[in-house]
């Protein structure tokens, strides 16, 4: 039935776009571009990648208005099992429909990004189909979560690249000086986080319910409750404006969890957990200034009544939160030509039970250093991420380069240091050396 | 080693021959004087460039083509009412025309009038191309040659004025050089055809040309021996003896005539500039024979019983160390002009003067001694007094002129210090400018007939536009025939271009008549076998020779002729350089190629070439002279002196050029180098014989007496003399002689005092330092040092000073129209020191809006691979500038940080200032100065940064520029950060005027140390009225530009 809505939906807007217009449609523009990378080990001296990547983006101008936007990706992983279980209807599976990622194999990934009819006059602006958004502040640290993400490689993509389209309507218009956003997101798209197998597999404590790493395993039997594309809706709000120099953001959000509880359940062999995507309120105040040669943003993101697992004498259950998350970003041209971009996320449980499975606090530091050489042909970047709380640090070093303006080469090198029971640490075996090279058509 | 002066057994050999010495002086004047007969006049404009400048070559081609040279023009005026269309008047014209034609050395082919000329109308059967004075001249046929002359723009203004009430008779001639005489005849005949109720007037490029050149040739010769009788006069009432005339005489003639033999026997031509020459030299070479004879007097005054010879090699021996330290430094002076000047006349002149300075010096060493051995001059008694060791009169009040300075050193410098300032702060307003009839009295005939004729007809000055393109008949096609058509056009929006005729005027004729339409414009047919076929037309109807002056015979090459209806460069210099642009934008790159000629081109680029060297030359000459001064005193501060009264006198000649409302032209431009060729040698002379008066006298007072009296009034006289001399001058009819005359006697007046009242005044202030020990002389030489330099600055400085200040053109640059609004493509090449190119395209909006934000939208639309990437800077004026970057793949807009204003922008070459300062340097940020740059037409611009806080900001710490001085857009920009090399450049290579604005259309720039290099070729730029403001909002930068405002306009 949801899947009926959603493809009835999009027939409709096809109708409404293509009917009248087919015969000015024209090709506004297209981009085609293909991606090989080669990851290696340093520990242990395997292959953890042999990847190839296509990309193919286009967007077609039916009239002066109305526009179609397309965007696709296909991957293969030679060395990797990115869907380990993708069969396995008991694992992990939150996708159906066709909101369930196609795959090629065990091995690869056929995913459409963006196909959304967008109309637009002035500064108006209306989208409908698979889009995403993106409402957050900060660099690659998402507080306020408008679209599920992909976890896979959760800390070596960027957070477009891995965020997960949803399917929707999102509007945008001036209104006394405001910009006004709001996204209805009919679609139930959850985060997709790795199967055990895979490379970066589901150990990440905050993605098991706040389980700790030693106890990635040890669930028996799962159930899951997806959440229903209308009737568990997202819905949100933002509005934004600039005071001078300085823009505040103002935004509200009413959805879904993208990320699991558990609630154990009675099952005919024995406790069943059932995984849960409660409803979710956000809210965000931001702001975004400049102060001489730096930019400051700051967010505050409260999350009211989150649903999150405590255990309680031995077994799981649940209990409703607030949780508070603050970030504080810098962004600095630095003498010889040298871009620093620091930022720190503290977010925190407020007056969180001591049964608390998830850590009480969340809170990172990033520091990024960038120099570019050779008219930017050749980008140096040194990212370093730290967990406040494990103390434990991932490094990323990558270089750049584009030879042409087709082809682009990089470097990276990625080191995790510290406990493992840490975010970064639990992956101390999983350094890795990446060389990438891309072309676009 | 030092230099020693000659000692007397020097002199007592070169005295042992005295008879053979004159003889063979003598000899050497009359071989020299053999070749003055050869000495070739060059008065043509084109004598002041090089003969390869291609504006010369452009003239000759344009003359060669087309058989054009500068005509005269013979206006008649009927009185108020009546009409040239009128039988009587026509037959006037007719007859004139006729009378004219006759005339020996006017070319029969080349003489045009309403009566020798046609008319293109047509006909039910085609073309007629029918006479405007057809047989019977009756009133039948006068209405109708009016009716048709009005239907011939080109014969409008041309022919016949535009009131009707004139009309122009037009010739050339066929030898140039006889110009003259020519003139005279056509006087002759004009006044034969003078009759009640009509005015004639005799103009036209050659006649003002010729006229003038006879006229400054015949009061030359005729005043320039008036000069030297005057001064050799003077000098015999000086010493009262004939022999020392006589003395004089000889040195005189063999510099003038040994100079000017030695110029013509090289064959260097005799321009018109060169009449100066004699002058100077006369000048100088009566300087040194003053000095001798004066030295010599004084001792046969103190010893009547001295030997000649005795006495003569004595006089010799006391003058050669300042004769020779004068020489040199006035031929240093005019090397220094002669090494800077690009103007052939100039050059020439400036190296035969310092030759004609050599000359006298040799004289003065050589010929002298003997001359007054040979004469055996007697005691003069105009030095009897010196018998009692008393100073004549005049020894006695320049005395007690020197001794005001010698008093009152401070007063005296601080005064002259004060009058320099004044000087220079009126030397301000001098500018440069040339109109040949200026060189008229405002009541000479010819003068009021170019000016009658500016004023009824479309001009006199002509500036051509010789069009060319390759290939047999390539200019016959209706393709270039709207080329040149729109090149027209674009001339006759100049300001003062009345009007401009080409083969494309009697195309669209032909065009008219033979599709019987009305004659709107330049209406051109659209197929090129059309105008194949007009031509033909036209040669089976009228004189197949009539298009001669528009379009050669195989049909590759045309000229456009534009008629100026003003005669002063600084009017049509504009015009020239706007034109100059029109085709560098529009016409490079197509199969056309344009080049400018005429008379107003010729002058513009001699002009300019002047008005670039001018200054310079100037400046070197008087640092020339100050090195040398400095050599030979071995000191600073005393060759600091010695260029300080000829400084003085440079800075009051300009000034009073200035005050005269006297611009400077290259005849005008000569009285500086005069003025320093004249000035430095009194102050020598008097410095010389001071310090040795210092050696030998117990008291500065007594050196002075001992010093002052003979040597002042030997300089005085030499004043006198010159100043008489050049007085003559100012009774030529000729203002440009009268100024000449004037300004040279000025000059001598003026170094003379500033020499007897500054050296007194050094010297005694030197002798007060000395005596208290506690000051320090050199603090005193290091206050003269800033003087100096402050007054060489000023005057290196003030070629700009009498146009533009350094803060002028920044503020012109500043000043520069800026559109509320632009749109424009750019195309981006961006190369690495292999040769490897990356290419990007962005549109680029702009907006200025009424709270003073200026905001910039750069929308990248490709490569694909950066699409839709989109930068976006608002400056405001009290928030300062935000910058927001749109990455699509993070689809966000993030605001980035403001780099530093040197920065990269982009990824380019060019830096974020570049961008958006628009090109406009920021008047807070340098400190300017302006120097004379090697491209007469561009103002050189410095900018040195002004803190070591905005030199970080901005990557560099001064820049030149060159700049535009129509646009004042920069043509480039070398960007320096230490030493003498530039790190990198930014050239605007096209410019152009688009509605309005002045527009960078292609801008480069290169990093000198990587070879890196970006090139942003603008395209389809528009300054719309306004622009949607949303599109500067950082939220809109995630939607794409409106297809509107992407398409092409």
């Amino acid at each position: 039935m949801n899947d009926q809505v959603r493809f009835t939906a999009i027939a409709a807007c096809c109708c409404i776009a293509i009917v009248p217009c087919a015969d000015a449609a024209s090709v506004q523009e297209y981009t085609l571009y293909a991606e090989a990378s080669y990851a290696a080990s340093p520990a242990t001296g395997t292959e953890v990648q042999q990847a190839l990547a296509v990309e193919a983006e286009a967007t077609v101008s039916m009239s002066e208005s109305f526009q179609w936007r397309f965007g696709a990706r296909a991957s293969y992983d030679f060395a990797q099992r990115l869907r380990p279980n993708r069969d396995d209807d008991r694992f992990f599976q939150y996708a159906n429909g066709i909101n369930q990622r196609p795959g090629i194999g065990d091995s690869g990934d056929i995913e459409l990004r963006e196909l959304y009819l967008e109309w637009h006059r002035d500064a108006r602006r209306v989208r409908l189909g698979r889009q995403q958004a993106v409402w957050s502040s900060l660099d690659d640290i998402s507080m306020f979560v408008l679209n599920p993400s992909d976890f896979h490689e959760f800390v070596l993509s960027g957070e477009t690249e891995r965020q997960r389209p949803q399917w929707g309507l999102y509007l945008d218009v001036p209104a006394a000086g405001w910009r006004l956003e709001s996204a209805v997101f009919l679609d139930n798209t959850v985060h997709d986080v790795p199967d055990p197998g895979s490379w970066f597999e589901f150990t990440a404590p905050q993605f098991r319910f706040g389980a700790p790493p030693e106890q990635a395993t040890s669930a028996t039997e799962f159930d899951t409750e997806l959440p229903d594309p209308l009737r568990d809706a997202t819905y949100a709000l933002r509005g934004s404006r600039s005071f001078g120099n300085t823009k505040i953001v103002f935004a509200g959000l009413t959805g879904n969890e993208y990320e699991a509880v558990a609630e154990p359940r009675p099952g005919a062999t024995g406790p069943v957990l059932l995984r849960k995507f409660p409803r979710r309120h956000l809210a965000q105040i931001a702001m975004e200034t400049g102060l001489g040669s730096a930019v400051i943003r700051g967010e505050l993101v409260m999350q009211f009544n989150k649903v999150l697992n405590v255990r309680e004498e031995g077994t799981l259950s649940m209990a409703e939160v607030d949780v508070l998350a603050l970030g504080f970003g810098v962004d600095l041209n630095l003498p010889r030509d040298v871009f620093m971009n620091v930022q720190i996320l503290l977010d925190r449980v407020q007056d969180a039970p001591e049964t608390l499975i998830k850590p009480q606090r969340n809170d990172l530091l990033t520091v990024t250093l960038q120099r570019s050489f050779l008219y930017d042909s050749l980008i140096a970047k040194w990212r370093w991420y730290r967990d406040l709380e494990f103390r434990d640090s991932l490094s990323q070093v990558s270089i750049s380069y584009a030879p042409s303006d087709a082809t682009t080469i990089e470097l990276l090198g990625a080191w995790f240091t510290g406990s493992p029971l840490g975010r970064f640490g639990q992956f101390a075996e999983r350094d890795l050396v990446r060389l990438t090279l891309g072309y676009s058509f | 080693m030092r230099w020693r002066p000659s000692g007397t057994a020097v002199f007592w050999r070169l005295t042992e021959h005295p008879v053979w010495a004159v003889i063979f002086s003598l000899a050497f004047i009359v071989w020299a004087a053999v070749f003055l007969g050869r000495l070739e006049k060059e008065t043509s404009l084109r004598a002041f460039i090089p003969t390869d400048h291609p504006s010369v070559l452009a003239e000759e081609s344009i003359e060669e083509i087309f058989g054009l040279g500068d005509a005269f023009a013979v206006y008649i005026e009927f009185q108020p009412g009546s009409s040239v269309f009128d039988t009587d008047a026509l037959a006037l014209i007719d007859d004139l025309t006729t009378a004219l034609g006759d005339i020996d050395n006017v070319r029969q082919d080349r003489i045009a009038s309403i009566t020798t000329e046609s008319s293109i109308s047509g006909t039910a059967d085609g073309v007629d191309v029918l006479p405007y004075a057809a047989t019977p001249i009756d009133d039948t046929n006068m209405t109708s040659a009016r009716e048709r002359w009005l239907s011939m723009p080109p014969h409008q203004g041309t022919l016949v004025s535009f009131d009707e009430s004139s009309a122009l008779v037009l010739f050339e001639l066929e030898d140039i050089g006889r110009a003259a005489e020519t003139y005279a005849a056509v006087l002759r005949v004009t006044a034969a055809a003078e009759r009640p109720g009509v005015t004639l007037g005799v103009a036209g490029p050659a006649a003002v040309s010729a006229y003038l050149s006879e006229r400054i040739d015949h009061d030359a010769r005729l005043l320039q021996p008036v000069v030297f009788l005057v001064v050799l006069l003077f000098v015999y009432l000086a010493f009262r003896r004939a022999g020392a005339m006589l003395c004089a005489l000889v040195i005189v003639a063999g510099t003038t005539v040994g100079a000017l033999g030695i110029m013509s026997w090289q064959g260097v031509a005799y321009y018109a500039i060169t009449n100066a020459l004699p002058v100077i030299l006369v000048s100088v070479a009566v300087a040194d024979a003053i000095h001798v004879l004066s030295h010599y007097y004084q001792l046969r005054a103190a010893d009547a019983t001295l030997p000649v010879r005795d006495a003569v090699v004595a006089s010799m021996q006391a003058m050669a160390r300042p004769i020779f330290f004068t020489s040199a430094t006035t031929a240093a002076g005019f090397c220094g002009i002669g090494l800077a000047s690009i103007m052939p006349p100039i050059s020439y002149f400036a190296w035969y003067a310092a030759l004609g300075v050599a000359l006298a010096w040799l004289f003065s060493m050589v010929t002298l001694p003997n001359a007054m051995v040979l004469l055996n001059l007697k005691p003069s008694p105009a030095f009897e007094s010196w018998s009692a060791h008393k100073p004549s009169v005049v020894g006695e009040v320049l005395l007690a002129v020197s001794r005001v300075g010698a008093r009152r050193p401070l007063t005296v410098l601080g005064a002259f210090l004060l009058l320099a300032v004044l000087a220079l702060s009126q030397a301000a307003a001098l500018r440069f400018d040339r109109s040949q009839v200026e060189n008229f009295s405002r009541d000479e005939p010819i003068r009021k007939a170019d000016e009658f004729i500016n004023a009824k007809f479309v001009g006199t000055s002509f500036l051509d536009v010789l069009v060319e393109a390759e290939g047999s008949g390539s200019l016959l096609s209706a393709a270039a025939m709207t080329q040149i058509v729109g090149l027209q056009e674009h001339m006759e929006r100049q300001e003062h271009v009345a009007l401009t005729v080409s083969i494309a005027d009697y195309l669209s004729l032909l065009h008219a008549a033979i599709e019987n339409k009305m004659l709107t414009g330049r209406e051109l047919p659209d197929d090129d076998d059309a105008i194949g076929q007009y031509m033909f037309v036209y040669e089976a109807s009228g004189d197949p020779t009539d298009f001669e002056e528009e379009i050669d015979a195989s049909g590759s090459k045309a000229l456009v002729r534009g008629m100026l209806n003003t005669v002063y460069f600084s009017e049509s210099r504009k015009t020239v350089e706007a034109i100059q642009r029109y085709i560098d934008d529009t016409l490079e790159g197509t199969a056309l190629r344009a080049t400018l000629g005429g008379d107003v081109n010729t002058t513009y680029h001699w002009m300019t070439r002047l008005e670039s060297s001018h200054f310079k030359g100037v400046a070197l000459s008087l640092c020339m002279v100050l090195l040398l001064s400095i050599a030979v005193f071995r000191s600073v501060s005393i060759g600091l002196v010695a260029v300080v009264p000829v400084t003085f006198t440079v800075l009051l000649i300009y000034a009073v050029m200035a005050s005269l409302d006297i611009y400077l032209e290259p005849a005008t431009s000569m009285f500086a180098a005069i003025s320093v060729g004249l000035g430095v040698d009194f102050a020598i002379h008097l410095i010389d014989r001071l310090r040795q008066a210092l050696a030998s006298e117990a008291t500065f007072a007594s050196a002075l007496e001992l010093a002052i009296p003979p040597t002042g009034r030997a300089c005085f006289f030499n004043i006198v003399a010159l100043g008489l001399g050049f007085s003559v001058l100012t009774l030529s009819g000729l203002p440009m002689l009268q100024r000449f005359g004037g300004m040279v006697a000025l000059a001598a007046f003026a170094s003379f005092i500033a020499a007897l009242l500054v050296v007194p005044s050094w010297f005694a202030l030197m002798e007060r330092m000395k005596k208290r020990p506690a000051s320090k002389p050199h603090e005193i030489t290091a206050g003269v040092v800033l003087l100096i330099a402050a007054v060489f600055a000023s005057t290196t400085g003030q070629s700009y000073a009498a146009t533009p200040t350094p803060e002028w053109v920044a503020q012109q640059i500043a000043d520069r129209a800026e559109a509320p609004a632009t749109r424009r493509l750019i195309d981006m090449t961006l190369t690495n020191r292999r040769g490897r190119s990356k290419e990007r395209q962005a549109m680029v909006l702009k907006l200025v809006d009424t709270s003073r934000s200026r905001m910039t939208r750069i929308s990248f639309l490709a490569p694909s691979a950066i699409r839709n990437t989109t930068f976006l800077s608002v400056e405001h004026e009290q928030d300062g500038e935000g910058r927001w970057l749109y990455l699509p793949a993070t689809k966000r807009v993030r605001r980035i940080p403001s780099s530093d204003r040197g920065d990269h922008f982009l990824g380019t070459d060019f830096s974020y200032e570049d961008i958006q300062s628009e090109l406009k340097f920021d008047l807070d940020d340098y400190d300017f100065a302006l120097e004379p740059g090697a491209d007469s037409n561009l103002y050189t611009l410095l900018g040195q940064t002004k803190s070591a806080s905005i030199a970080k900001e901005l990557g560099f710490e001064r820049f030149t520029a060159t700049i535009d001085p129509a646009s004042f857009l920069p043509r480039r920009i070398e960007f320096f950060k230490r030493g003498e090399n530039p790190f990198k450049v930014v050239e605007v290579r096209k410019q152009a005027f688009i509605d309005g604005y002045w527009t960078a259309t292609e801008i480069f720039a290169e990093h000198l140390q990587n070879r890196h290099s970006t090139l942003f070729e603008y395209r389809e730029v528009t300054y719309p009225d306004s622009l949607d403001p949303r599109h500067f909002d950082p939220a809109s930068l995630e939607r794409a530009l409106p297809a509107a405002l992407l398409q092409s306009p």
